[in-house]
């Protein structure tokens, strides 16, 4: 990879990285700290990467730093304050519910549906950044969407 | 096998895309049979995620430039110019030290005055050709030729101020013919017709002003003395060691005799 096509990977996908951090709601700063991180890790081995796998390498890395700050997390969890849509605001803010049910998944569920949903990843391909097997993925995937689904439903009723 | 336990991941995988063909026409199928489970499809395809996007504002300090390379061949190219320039001051400084040294010459040699004392050259060259052996003539008629050339195809080149000569070779030059006229005309006077000279004894004994390295005749020549003296002198010695090689004289003599044998030699 040449230092141009290395730009040209920041001005690409730095904003979905960003945002994949953010939807683990990991918060901005460590978002932005594991942005640079897979930069700087793409950089340095930027001979041994094409680009055209620049971004399965990119969000790889982003998965296992965000993995690596959960585990962290476990350590001194927080309490999550949540809040329960009423009636009248459900279609209004639904994204934002399922924003935020989404969050309440575990990560590798969540992180695999993110992967499907936003870049458009194929099962085969969510595998090998998670380096998880193909059916690992279905479950989780299906699993996620099924917890999701129940969630919403109960906030729903 | 699509059925009612599997239905929910049959209809989560088509939604994502997972699904080939025939899968896909077989849940087609199975929902046309089952239409209760075609509402599961729109509220699976509704808990899709929608797209959120965040701005990265970092970008700027992620982005790498271009190092400027340096190019190897800049600084060998200033040194090479910086080569080149002296070479080409060297030359003309050397250049134009040589040329305004030959100018000198040239000039000197036209405008020095005729030697008072030497014979006239054209009868020593006579007396010469007919002493000497075949070489010596040779030799003289070549000076001559070169001597004339000198003083008739002399260009005339404007004289530079600066002298860089030291001033008993100048003087030297200057009195170049002087030299040479007093070394042939003693030269004649010594020479005994019994002794078959070469080119190389001739040579060997007559001083001319550019080979002159006597340290008697440069202190004698610094002073301004009167050059005839130490140019016999330097004949008569040079002459001496060469009747000492043709053993006419003994080459056990002591360089007393040697110079009582010269003094005689210079007072003839």
């Amino acid at each position: 990879m040449k230092i141009n096509e290395y730009n040209l990977s920041v001005r690409k996908y730095s904003d979905a990285l960003y945002t994949f951090g953010m939807s683990h709601s990991i918060g901005r700063e460590e978002a932005e700290d594991i942005v640079q991180e897979c930069f700087a890790v793409l950089w340095n081995k930027r001979r041994e990467v094409e680009i055209g796998k620049a971004k399965s390498f990119l969000f790889t890395i982003a998965y296992h730093k965000i993995m690596d700050v959960f585990r962290k997390r476990k350590r001194n969890r927080k309490v999550k304050i949540e809040v329960i849509p009423t009636e009248e605001n459900w279609e209004f803010d639904k994204k934002k519910w399922i924003m935020q049910e989404l969050n309440n998944i575990p990560a590798q569920q969540r992180s695999a549906i993110l992967l499907k949903d936003w870049e458009g990843y194929s099962y085969n391909e969510i595998a090998e950044i998670m380096n998880i097997s193909l059916e690992q993925v279905k479950v989780n995937i299906h699993r996620g969407r099924k917890a999701l689904r129940q969630k919403l439903q109960f906030l729903k009723s | 096998m699509i059925d009612h336990t599997n239905i929910e991941d049959y209809i989560l995988s088509y939604i994502d895309g997972e699904l080939d063909t025939v899968q896909s026409r077989a849940l087609e199928d199975y929902l046309q049979i089952h239409p209760e489970y075609k509402d599961l499809v729109e509220e699976f395809s509704t808990y899709k995620l929608p797209k959120i996007e965040h701005t990265f504002d970092k970008k700027d300090d992620l982005l790498k430039k271009k190092k400027k390379i340096s190019a190897p061949w800049k600084p060998l190219s200033i040194a090479a110019a910086v080569l080149i320039l002296f070479g080409c001051a060297y030359y003309v400084i050397h250049y134009e030290s040589s040329q305004s040294h030959r100018s000198r010459e040239i000039h000197l040699a036209e405008n020095t005055p005729q030697n008072t004392f030497a014979p006239d050259p054209v009868s020593v060259m006579k007396r010469d050709t007919t002493v000497t052996s075949k070489g010596v003539a040779t030799h003289k008629a070549t000076t001559a030729a070169h001597r004339s050339n000198q003083t008739t195809a002399a260009p005339k080149i404007k004289k530079t101020k600066k002298d860089p000569m030291p001033k008993t070779r100048r003087i030297l030059t200057e009195n170049s013919r002087d030299v040479t006229n007093i070394a042939e005309m003693r030269f004649a006077q010594l020479q005994p017709s019994s002794i078959p000279l070469t080119t190389k004894d001739y040579t060997s004994i007559v001083p001319r002003a550019h080979y002159i390295s006597s340290s008697e005749m440069k202190a004698s020549v610094a002073d301004n003395q009167d050059i005839q003296k130490p140019v016999m002198r330097i004949v008569a010695y040079n002459f001496n060691k060469l009747l000492k090689a043709y053993d006419i004289i003994s080459s056990d003599s002591s360089d007393y005799s040697i110079t009582i044998n010269l003094n005689k030699i210079i007072n003839l």
